[in-house]
């Protein structure tokens, strides 16, 4: 059985490479994801590699892509992770995610069943905050 | 062992009768909480205390309603988890009725006989052309 740490790394890595079957690998065919940005939620991984495909072939690459405050809980049958990721593009753009992943077995391995990713807003303002 | 649905009920009534104390009480005291707004997290229902208070102060004489929808929960013997996507509405002081759509996502785990949040993601999107937030679904 792998790890929750190695689905982090190959996210990671998913990312920098622009990847779209390493990055669809690492999800359930029942994902429920609830992104950064629009639509509100993606209700399965076929909805979802729709939107990586777009994002992957938008143009940005990334210098570095990152996870930090990593907390893992593994048990038998789920796991749960939660950490800041950071997008660092060529050029000094990028930003950085709070996720939440809850994990199921299958097979060998953890699949991502459902994401949670954002940004915060401004308390008053209401604008988001792209880094911690 | 009470249920999932028990926690989501008792959460609901303690924002409708903003009762901290009822609403704290769902939470494991070492919660790790990303909430809607700055800062990236909370730690602790030390900390996430504080900002309940503002919040419920806030909505003192509103009238407050909770309306989940697109519920899904699943549990194993050590951990569960519940998403949704939930309404937050109230009435404001000239009668006009606000509300306000977040995505909700709870992992919990067993505290005796109940279920405690240890961890709580709270969410709009960004308009993917704009990247303003967005309020309504």
């Amino acid at each position: 059985m792998n790890t929750p740490q190695s689905v982090i790394d190959r996210y990671t890595s998913a990312v920098m490479n622009l990847d779209r079957e390493a990055m669809l690998s690492l999800f359930a065919e029942d994902l429920k994801m609830f992104d950064t940005v629009t639509p509100w939620k993606f209700e399965n991984r076929n909805e979802w590699a729709v939107y990586i495909d777009e994002w992957f072939s938008a143009g940005a690459t990334y210098a570095k892509v990152e996870a930090s405050d990593v907390h893992i809980r593994t048990f038998a049958d789920c796991a749960h992770v939660s950490m800041n990721m950071r997008y660092a593009e060529h050029g000094g753009g990028g930003m950085t995610n709070r996720i939440t992943w809850l994990l199921v077995p299958d097979g060998e391995e953890w699949k991502i069943l459902h994401e949670h990713a954002s940004v915060p807003l401004h308390r008053t303002e209401m604008t988001p905050q792209f880094q911690p | 062992m009470k249920t999932l649905e028990s926690v989501l009920e008792r959460y609901i009534s303690a924002v409708k009768s903003l009762d901290k104390q009822a609403f704290l009480a769902l939470y494991d005291p070492s919660v790790r909480y990303f909430d809607m707004t700055a800062p990236f997290e909370l730690r602790g229902t030390d900390v996430f205390g504080g900002r309940v208070d503002k919040w419920f102060a806030h909505m003192e004489g509103s009238e407050p309603d909770v309306i989940p929808s697109n519920l899904e929960s699943s549990s194993s013997g050590e951990l569960a988890y519940m998403t949704m996507l939930i309404d937050y509405a109230d009435v404001d002081a000239e009668g006009n009725r606000r509300a306000m759509m977040n995505r909700l996502t709870w992992v919990l785990a067993p505290r005796g006989d109940d279920w405690k949040i240890i961890h709580e993601h709270t969410s709009v999107p960004l308009n993917e052309e704009t990247m303003e937030p967005e309020f309504e679904l």
